[in-house]
């Protein structure tokens, strides 16, 4: 199945430090709940595990991410990542855009657009809880990429 | 009205005597096959693909075969060893037993983990490691036709697409000529999506083979044992299994409504299993397993309907594309790919009518059972019935009138149909009358006007069914070539008591009760000294199996027939008894007397005994007969369905108000049990119309394969029903009775979704495809407000 999340939130942190946290996946992807990175094989793309709960069923998938377009002038980033259920359950695939700009009075707007398709035994029986689970880890990532963010900012 | 020949003790036809196999029931000791535990007996659980469609790239055992109890696994390639991966369907199609490269369906099996129990093996088919290249799937039927469609079955010789057969009955050209002169044309794409049966009890087996006798004995949720048997044999002949070597037991069985008559591969994979490993091996189908494999229905409908400026209807023309999933694997007769859809030009006296239809495959579950609609009469009333609504409403027509004025009249039977059906019995204007005078169809309609003055949607929806069951005849009705026929078997004990064993089986239908009451009717002996006994293929007659409303068409024809036969030998021994004359004897229910001379009499359990006691010189001893009953039509019952609806205009919710359903199902043999039936099945045939359906989403995911997700309509969403009769015998059948079960679940939907669309024509709203829920009425109100 199908489902697509619209996002925007804001940072008080300026666009640039954004962005260079954005780009590095060692800096974003440990504030996805359950994501974690183990290396990288080649250019823009690495591999990791993403883990998931959705009510009654839960999923353990090998991902591959991938930075399909890094646009530096716009502040524009496409990431894709296809994950294969460790045991042969199901997969996902997701497509995330995210665009930064700064705003008048300081800080940054994250605007994000992700596709997410989910096939097996989620898409089975989880199907009525996806967007409401997507929603509670995005709002979890803001947190912990806001907390990251704040840390970096003090440190720099 | 039917008028009891019998005393209620004897309990013969008419009476509505208690149901003789409920106390088992009721107490808790019926035995279903998940009852059956047999010494050293492993146990299966299927693993299936996430995927609609995919490739396995990897299948790794070994994670699998390290849980403590798990002792095999068996992939398709295990299977391709003994070429037991393919099975055929019972449309010479192909299914995959189980898949050697690529999976067809979600949740289609992929292999199999025995197991010393089962939670073992479910721990086993968690660990299995299995690699799959997914593809993009064919969801949409319509999509499955398109040039550069991939080929989902390219293992079929000769496919070159996904279409998979044409069938076309009537006359074109002269269909179209009608509705090209016709004053009034009414065209409309009517969708009968999947449903699922859900039966109480999910699909399973025993299977256990024994090596020293070569034996093997399975126990089988199955509506057809024999036709399973014979099946199994063919199949697997080449592996060393003969006919007689093979017992099906059907046990008690947790309803059927045809998703019991295909062989599923997991029955298949347990009969391979404790052929290799020697052990009985059980497979008991999970809740999610059963809903998202077999489905019924699945039909889109483009019709249309013509007629005179006046309401004569003149023309009816169908096309239809029919969505089979990967295989056609639909439980029909051989000659008739599309079951009795022909009877979709209703109950309505017009000369012409065209049907067509196109099969595909999809990358979804193969199935096409019944359920409770006999070979898809559900879909073909639906569209004649909510056809000859939308005429109405063109018209301007009383919906109930246009149908008086067309109707079939009682004296034009038997009533050769536009696409070759012979209707053998009926009187559709009493039957409608009825209907209407229960409901109080006039004050309704003077109510309903009242409400649309002040706003309020309130619908009245009429359904006028003609339901064909009861296959054969055997030289047009078979299955995999094996002639649909039934069989009754006779045994009367010395003291008068009898059992008798039957080709059909019951999966709750009644017929320890109601071939105990035929027998009772025919012979005059008490059905309460009579045992019934189906379902066991070492000790039953032959038949085809109990689906589609044949049971009473066939097997109770059969158990007249073989009654007559042991009257006839019995009168002849009453004539030696009474030192009489064969033709002085005279037959009252019970007992043979003297013409003339009443007090000169034998009662039936005295000429019983005198066949084992006091035999008659030359005659042969015993009391017992056989018969293989060849139906010479099949029966058509019918009936007239009414429903009120109310709706809430702000919350899309439907209220039914009333149901009034009249069957004419001719003779009845319980009363009470056609009464259960109608009940069951209407409350069938409202699932459909506003609750269930399977739902896919674009990746071919089955998006509710629970029963949190698939709503089956309990006591609390059933309205109160009302039931009533009228009796039109059927005149070739013995008993002049016709199959009942189904009618209600064909003729409830159409009544249903006419009386809803009725409800929201004042504004605009035409059509909506079943099943109607409040959202999908909500809808369509805002669309058209």
């Amino acid at each position: 199945m199908k489902a697509q999340l619209e996002k925007t939130f804001e940072v008080p942190q300026g666009s640039d430090l954004v962005w260079e946290h954005l780009i590095d996946p060692n800096k974003v992807m440990d504030c996805v709940p359950g994501v974690s990175i183990d290396e990288k094989v080649g250019e823009n793309h690495y591999k990791g595990k993403v883990g998931m709960k959705f009510g009654p069923i839960g999923a353990k998938y090998d991902a591959d991410i991938f930075y399909d377009e890094i646009d530096v002038a716009n502040k524009k980033i496409i990431i894709t990542g296809k994950g294969v259920d460790v045991k042969g359950q199901g997969s996902a695939d997701m497509t995330m855009t995210m665009n930064i700009t700064d705003k008048e009075e300081g800080g940054s707007k994250l605007d994000a657009v992700m596709d997410v398709t989910i096939n097996g035994k989620i898409a089975q029986f989880g199907a009525r809880l996806i967007t409401t689970v997507s929603n509670q880890l995005f709002n979890q990532f803001v947190t912990n990429f806001s907390k990251k963010l704040a840390k970096a900012e003090v440190s720099a | 009205m039917f008028k009891c020949k019998t005393s209620a003790e004897v309990g013969g036809m008419g009476h509505s005597v208690k149901r003789k196999e409920d106390a088992r029931f009721l107490h808790g000791k019926g035995k279903y096959v998940d009852d059956v535990k047999l010494p050293g007996m492993l146990h299966m659980v299927m693993v299936r693909s996430p995927y609609a469609y995919a490739k396995i790239t990897s299948i790794n055992k070994d994670s699998a075969l390290a849980v403590p109890g798990v002792l095999a696994v068996i992939t398709g390639q295990d299977l391709a060893q003994y070429n037991l991966h393919w099975m055929p369907t019972l449309l010479s199609d192909t299914q995959m037993v189980l898949p050697t490269d690529t999976v067809m369906h979600q949740n289609q099996e992929v292999c199999a983990i025995i197991a010393t129990d089962r939670y073992a093996a479910a721990d086993g088919a968690d660990a299995i490691e299995i690699e799959y290249e997914p593809m993009t799937a064919i969801v949409d039927p319509f999509k499955a036709l398109d040039k550069d469609a991939p080929l989902l079955r390219p293992d079929k010789e000769g496919q070159k697409d996904n279409h998979i057969y044409h069938w076309e009955r009537g006359n074109r050209e002269k269909t179209d000529a009608a509705i090209a002169k016709a004053d009034v044309v009414v065209t409309e794409r009517i969708y009968l999506p999947r449903i699922h049966v859900a039966s109480i009890e999910t699909c399973g087996c025993v299977a256990s083979y024994d090596k020293d006798t070569e034996k093997l004995l399975v126990y089988l949720t199955t509506q057809a044992p024999h036709a399973i048997r014979t099946v199994v044999a063919l199949v697997a002949g080449h592996v060393g299994l003969s006919e007689e070597k093979i017992r099906i037991i059907s046990p008690d069985i947790g309803g059927g409504f045809g998703g019991k008559v295909p062989v599923y591969p997991a029955y298949v994979v347990a009969i391979a299993a404790t052929f290799l490993i020697g052990k009985p091996v059980k497979w008991i189908e999970d809740r999610s397993e059963n809903l998202t494999n077999g489905f019924a229905r699945d039909y889109h409908m483009d019709c249309t309907l013509a007629a005179s400026k006046d309401g004569k209807i003149q023309a009816f023309k169908v096309k239809t594309l029919a969505d089979h999933g990967y295989t056609d694997s639909s439980a029909n007769p051989s000659k008739y790919p599309t079951g009795m859809f022909s009877i979709c030009t209703g109950s309505y006296d017009y000369e012409h009518a065209f049907a067509e239809l196109d099969a595909v495959y999809t990358n979804k579950a193969p199935g096409g059972v019944a359920y409770r609609c006999s070979f898809r009469v559900t879909e073909a009333v639906h569209a004649i019935e909510r056809m000859v609504d939308k005429l109405a409403h063109k018209l301007d027509m009383d919906p109930a009138m246009l149908r008086l004025n067309n109707f079939i009249k009682k004296d034009q039977f038997p009533y050769a149909s536009p696409l070759g059906w012979s209707y053998d019995s009926g009187d559709y204007e009493a039957t409608l009358k009825k209907a209407m005078e229960m409901v109080g169809y006039d004050d309704f309609k003077k109510e309903q006007a009242e409400k649309r003055k002040q706003g309020k949607l309130m619908g009245i929806g009429i359904c006028t069914f003609t339901e064909v069951v009861g296959a054969g005849p055997s030289k047009d009705f078979d299955i995999l070539g094996i002639a649909m026929f039934d069989s009754a078997e006779i045994r009367v004990h010395p003291t008068g008591k009898a059992l008798a064993r039957f080709g059909t089986k019951s999966q709750g239908q009644g017929h320890e009760t109601t071939y105990a009451q035929i027998l009772a009717e025919e012979l005059g002996i008490p059905y309460t000294d009579i045992e019934i006994e189906e379902g066991d293929t070492d000790t039953a007659p032959y038949g085809l199996g109990t689906y589609a409303s044949r049971s009473t068409p066939t097997a109770g024809a059969a158990a007249a027939i073989a009654a007559r036969k042991l009257r006839d030998k019995g009168k002849k021994i009453a004539a030696y008894l009474l030192e009489v004359s064969e033709e002085d004897i005279e037959w009252e229910v019970g007992k043979y007397f003297v013409k003339g001379a009443p007090d000169k009499s034998k009662t039936i359990q005295d000429v019983v005994f005198a066949a084992y006691t006091n035999i008659p010189p030359g005659m042969e001893p015993g009391f017992e007969a056989t018969h293989y009953y060849d139906p010479p039509n099949l029966t058509f019952p019918n009936g007239a369905y009414i429903c009120v609806v109310e709706i809430d205009k702000e919350t899309g919710v439907i209220d039914v108000k009333r149901f009034v359903a009249i069957d004419d199902c001719g003779n009845i043999i319980n009363p009470m049990i056609v009464e259960g039936q109608i009940h069951g099945g209407l409350t069938q045939g409202i699932a459909p119309a506003m609750y269930e359906a399977i739902q896919y989403d674009e990746e071919g995911n089955v998006l509710n394969g629970t029963l949190m997700d698939y709503l089956v309509p309990t006591a609390v969403e059933s309205p109160h029903w009302e039931t009533g009769h009228t009796i039109t015998p059927s005149p070739h059948h013995p008993l002049g009775a016709k199959g009942v079960a189904e009618s209600p679940t064909v003729g409830a939907p159409p009544a249903i979704a006419n009386a809803i669309i009725d409800a929201l024509s004042p504004l605009g709203i035409q059509h909506l495809d079943i099943p109607i829920s409040p959202d999908k009425v909500w809808e369509a109100i805002q669309a058209h407000s």
